[in-house]
C-alpha cells in the first residue's frame, strides 16, 4: 500500500501550492567500543566474531508542507545510514498526506509511526507502534520506521476517535479523552490471528509527580515520574510481560545455551536469545539531569527474577546551538547464567557527534 | 521546560494598555483584577514569536526562540524553533495540563510542569500565575500610582501559594508582580519592562523574570509579530499535536 501512496503524494505536491515548508532534522557519526564477551556461552572465544570497533553516520530529515489553510498536509521523514566497511542504506520512515475535510476529521493516508501508550519504557498497548527498545526508549536516532495505514481522526467534543485500516486488513481503534485531569485511552487492534485490547492512563498530581499505567491481555505496565527542585528527572516503571519467559522456559534456555559446543548449537541458543524479553518481570529506573549545556543519564533495567542488570550511561554536551557530542557507556551485570550475563559484549561504549539542521 | 510555561501562559495573558483605566480607589480588589484582566488578553486567537535569553552569573547566556499560538486564554500551543535541536519539538497546555510531543518519540507525553526539557537556566514556573484563572483577588493597596493586588492561589497544589501583583492606576499596565511560595518566602520577580504595538493593540513587549532565590539568574522574554489567527479548535487536543 505504501508505494503507490508515496508515488501519489509526489504527484499531488507538484499539483499543489504549499506555503508553509518545515525542514528540519540531524546528521551524525559515532564510534562502537563492544568487547566481546567471553564469558559468555552465547559467544564462547568470540565464535560471532563481533568487531572491537565499528564506526556509522546517519542522516535523518523531516519535511512537512501545507497551506495556510491547513486543509492537507504532507509529511516525510527520510533517513540514512552507513556503516564502516561499506553497508549503505537510505528510506522513507514516514511519508504520508493528510487531509482536513472537516474540523473536526483529518483523513492520513500512508507510511506513519504510530505511537500508543503512556509508558516511557515499555508500551504494553503499542498495538500498531514500532517495537520499543527499554534501553533506547527515545529512539535517539529517529530509527524507527512507520507502516502503511489510512487513519481517520474524529475530534468530537473533547473526546478523540482514530480509526485505522492497516496492512494485510488489520484494523484498529484508539479513543482519547482526558477525564477530570486524567488522560484515558482505550485501544483495539484486530487482525486475522487475534484480537487485543488495552487501556493506558496517566495524570500529573501537583507541580513535579506524574503517574502512568497500561493494561492489556498478558502484558502490564505501571510507572511514575517526579521532577525534584534541582531539575534531576526520575522515571520508574515496573513491568509484567506475559510473553516473556517463565522460570521454566528459561531453565531450559540455559540447559540449552550452557551445553552448546557445536556452532550450529551456539547459533540455535543465539536465536532464541532475546534480552529484556527473557522473564516476566523487569523493572526500570532512568535519572535525568541537566545542567546548563550538559545532560547526564542514567537508565537502568533488571530483571526480577534473577536481578541480573543492564545500566546505560549518557553525557551530553550542547557544543553549539546546533551541535552536540555524546558519550553512551553501557554495561551489563548479574551472577552466572542470568539473563544478561548471556549477553555476547561485555560492554557497548559509544562516543559521538550530530549536527542539527 | 519551566521557560516554556512562562512563554505559553505570558502570551495568553499579554498585557494591553488600549482603554484607560479611571483610578478609582473605591473598587475592591476583585474588580481592579478583573479590568487589569481584560488587559492581559488583546486577541482571543493569536501566534506571536517569542524570544527567550536566560543569564547566569559570569555573564552566560543562553537563547531560545518559540511561536506560541494560543485561543482564549488559558489554551496554548508552543513551537520550538531555536535552537536547531529543538526544532520539531511542541508543547500543548490545557490549563494546566501538559504535553510535549517530540518527532522521535512520535506521541503527545503527559509531563508534569516541573520537568525541565531543555538544559538552561530559566523561571518558567512564574507562569503558573494566570491570575484571572489560577488566582482569587484578596485585598487592594495603594503603592504610589499603582494599585497592589494581593492574589491567593485557587489551587494549594500551584507553585505560587501568593502573588502581589503592581497595576499602574491610570492604564491598568501590570507593572510588576512578585511570586511567594506557601511559606511565605518571596523567591520571584517578574518586571514588565517594554510595552510596544503589535497588531493595532498596546502590549508588552518585554518582561524580565528575577529568580530571586539564586541572585544573577534571570530572564528576558521578547515578544514579537503578534498576530490575529484563527487557530483551530482541534489545534489544542492533545491527538492532534504535532499533526497539524
Amino acid at each position: 500500500m505504501v508505494k503507490p501512496v508515496i508515488i501519489a503524494m509526489a504527484l499531488f505536491a507538484t499539483t499543489v501550492h504549499a506555503e508553509t515548508f518545515k525542514f528540519f532534522g540531524s546528521a551524525g557519526a559515532e564510534w562502537q567500543l563492544t568487547p566481546a564477551n567471553a564469558a559468555s556461552a552465547l559467544n564462547p572465544g568470540n565464535v560471532a566474531r563481533l568487531p572491537y570497533r565499528t564506526g556509522s553516520g546517519d542522516a535523518v530529515a523531516f519535511l512537512d508542507a501545507a497551506p495556510e489553510s491547513h486543509v492537507w498536509k504532507l509529511h516525510l521523514k527520510l533517513r540514512g545510514d552507513a556503516a564502516e566497511g561499506g553497508g549503505q542504506k537510505a528510506g522513507i520512515g514516514e511519508a504520508s498526506l493528510q487531509l482536513n475535510p472537516r474540523p473536526w476529521l483529518d483523513v492520513t493516508i500512508g507510511r506513519i509511526i504510530e505511537k500508543w501508550g503512556t509508558g516511557y519504557a515499555w508500551n504494553p498497548t503499542a498495538f500498531v507502534s514500532p517495537k520499543k527498545n527499554p534501553a533506547d526508549p527515545t529512539d535517539r536516532l529517529s530509527a524507527n520506521r512507520g507502516i502503511g495505514m489510512v487513519r481517520t481522526d474524529l475530534f468530537v467534543r473533547g473526546t478523540n476517535v482514530s480509526l485505522y485500516a492497516l496492512d494485510h486488513g488489520a484494523v484498529a481503534a484508539r479513543v482519547y479523552r482526558l477525564v477530570g485531569g486524567t488522560d484515558i485511552s482505550l485501544l483495539f487492534r484486530r487482525d486475522g490471528t487475534a484480537t487485543q485490547q488495552g487501556i493506558s492512563a496517566a495524570r500529573v498530581f501537583g507541580d513535579a509527580l506524574e503517574l502512568h499505567g497500561e493494561v492489556a491481555r498478558r502484558r502490564a505496565l505501571a510507572g511514575g515520574q517526579y521532577t525534584f527542585k534541582s531539575n534531576v528527572n526520575v522515571v520508574v516503571e515496573l513491568y509484567r510481560g506475559g510473553d516473556g519467559l517463565d522460570a521454566g522456559a528459561f531453565r531450559a534456555f540455559r540447559t540449552a545455551a550452557d551445553s552448546a559446543h557445536d556452532e550450529a548449537a551456539i547459533r540455535a541458543a543465539n536465536t532464541a536469545y532475546a534480552p529484556l524479553h527473557m522473564a516476566r518481570n523487569y523493572a526500570f529506573v532512568r535519572f535525568d539531569l541537566p545542567h546548563d549545556k550538559f545532560d547526564a543519564e542514567l537508565i537502568a533495567i533488571t530483571n526480577l527474577r534473577d536481578g541480573s542488570l543492564l545500566a546505560r550511561a549518557t553525557l551530553t554536551r550542547r557544543l553549539l546551538a546546533n551541535v552536540s557530542v555524546y558519550l553512551i557507556d553501557t554495561e551489563f551485570a548479574g551472577a552466572r547464567a542470568s539473563e544478561l550475563s548471556y549477553m555476547q559484549v561485555r560492554r557497548v561504549t559509544t562516543t559521538g557527534a550530530r549536527y542539527y539542521f | 521546560m519551566k521557560s516554556i510555561i512562562a512563554i505559553a501562559l505570558f502570551c495568553a495573558m499579554l498585557p494591553s494598555t488600549g482603554r484607560t483605566g479611571e483610578s478609582d480607589l473605591r473598587v475592591d480588589a476583585a474588580s481592579v483584577l478583573a479590568r487589569a484582566d481584560v488587559f492581559r488578553n488583546p486577541i482571543d486567537s493569536f501566534s506571536v514569536d517569542v524570544e527567550l535569553t536566560s543569564f547566569a552569573p559570569g555573564g552566560r547566556t543562553d537563547i531560545s526562540r518559540f511561536r506560541v499560538f494560543g485561543k482564549g486564554s488559558d489554551r496554548s500551543i508552543v513551537e520550538f524553533t531555536f535552537p536547531q535541536t529543538e526544532k520539531g519539538k511542541y508543547l500543548l497546555m490545557l490549563r494546566d495540563a501538559m504535553w510535549i510531543y517530540m518527532p522521535s518519540a512520535s506521541r503527545p507525553i503527559r509531563i508534569s510542569p516541573l520537568q525541565r526539557l531543555m538544559g538552561q537556566a530559566s523561571n518558567g514556573d512564574v507562569a503558573r500565575t494566570n491570575f484571572s484563572i489560577d488566582y482569587d483577588a484578596k485585598s487592594v493597596a495603594e503603592d504610589g500610582d499603582a494599585f497592589v493586588v494581593d492574589l491567593l492561589a485557587k489551587d494549594p497544589a500551584l507553585a505560587y501559594n501568593r502573588v502581589r501583583l503592581w497595576i499602574d492606576k491610570q492604564s491598568y499596565e501590570p507593572r510588576r508582580a512578585d511570586f511567594y511560595v506557601v511559606s511565605g518566602k518571596l523567591i520571584k520577580r517578574a518586571t514588565y519592562r517594554q510595552y510596544g504595538t503589535m497588531a493595532g493593540q498596546r502590549v508588552v513587549t518585554e518582561v524580565e523574570i528575577d529568580d530571586l532565590l539564586r541572585p544573577g539568574n534571570r530572564t528576558v522574554m521578547r515578544y514579537a509579530n503578534l498576530t490575529p489567527k484563527e487557530n483551530a479548535e482541534k489545534m489544542f487536543t492533545k491527538d492532534a499535536l504535532g499533526k497539524w
